[in-house]
């Protein structure tokens, strides 16, 4: 279970730095720079650890009792900027048995 | 009918609630729609987009996604109907825990330490594990029984 954890929130991380990189850096580079270097490179990579993203909630899903809606939830939140930080901390949360909202001022 | 046929039939009916139809429907809706968009990307590749053959492979990646989720739905909902009957005769939380009881030796003011400090210490064990009856050996302040 903690191995399993722990893979969902190192992909969870990634592949959140990497949304953030393809929104923050590569589209604004294409669309108003005119260079498709950036989306050319990270749109890729993103898509494939998306996929392994993906695999890991698939995996974490088969050891818990969560409702199915919860795991499109977390599913999902790895396509959404910034959103995808906030679904680490709440799987964490519930996953170590505390359905209470993490509170972000922790380490 | 047969008895298997029955238990069949009657996982089909849990799988056909109201509830179960609409999952279906959305579930078979999903995945369509990530089977159609990875044919979308097909078709942009073929015409030289290469960004889209990563899609081209990626949605129905998407659509296995669904599924897995799909079937493990199913599997849960299966396991918990035929599950009931068998839980409710032997529950394990509601059993009685059993009673674990520890002797412990009471040292008693007969018991001759001859002067040595280690079973001097040892009896002082004792007393104190009898004193403190909830307590645990390894709760034990002095270091030695640890």
């Amino acid at each position: 279970m903690n191995g399993a954890l722990t893979r969902y929130r190192v992909i969870a991380w990634i592949v959140g730095v990497m949304l953030l990189l393809l929104t923050l850096v590569a589209m604004p580079m294409k669309y108003f720079g005119d260079n498709n270097l950036g989306v050319v490179i990270i749109a890729p990579v993103h898509g494939w650890l998306y996929v392994v993203y993906l695999a890991a909630v698939g995996d974490l899903a088969r050891r818990v009792q969560w409702p199915v809606t919860r795991i499109l939830l977390v599913a999902l939140a790895g396509t959404v900027p910034f959103l995808s930080f906030v679904m680490e901390r709440r799987t964490v949360a519930w996953i170590q048995g505390n359905d209470r909202q993490p509170s972000f001022t922790e380490a | 009918m047969s008895i298997s046929g029955q238990a069949i039939l009657a996982d089909v009916r849990r799988l056909l609630t109201p509830g179960w139809l609409a999952g279906h429907a959305l579930a078979l809706l999903a995945v369509v729609t990530c089977l159609a968009l990875g044919w979308w990307q097909a078709g942009r590749a073929a015409e030289g987009n290469t960004l889209s053959w990563a899609y081209t492979f990626e949605w129905p990646i998407f659509a296995i996604f669904v599924v897995v989720i799909w079937v493990r739905e199913i599997r849960l909902t299966l396991r918990k109907g035929r599950a009931e009957p068998a839980a409710a005769a032997v529950d394990p939380v509601d059993r009685p825990r059993p009673v674990i009881t520890r002797r412990v030796n009471q040292p008693t003011a007969a018991d001759d330490d001859s002067g040595d400090p280690q079973l001097a210490e040892y009896n002082r064990y004792l007393a104190w594990l009898n004193e403190n009856p909830e307590a645990r050996p390894s709760d034990y302040p002095a270091k030695e029984y640890r």
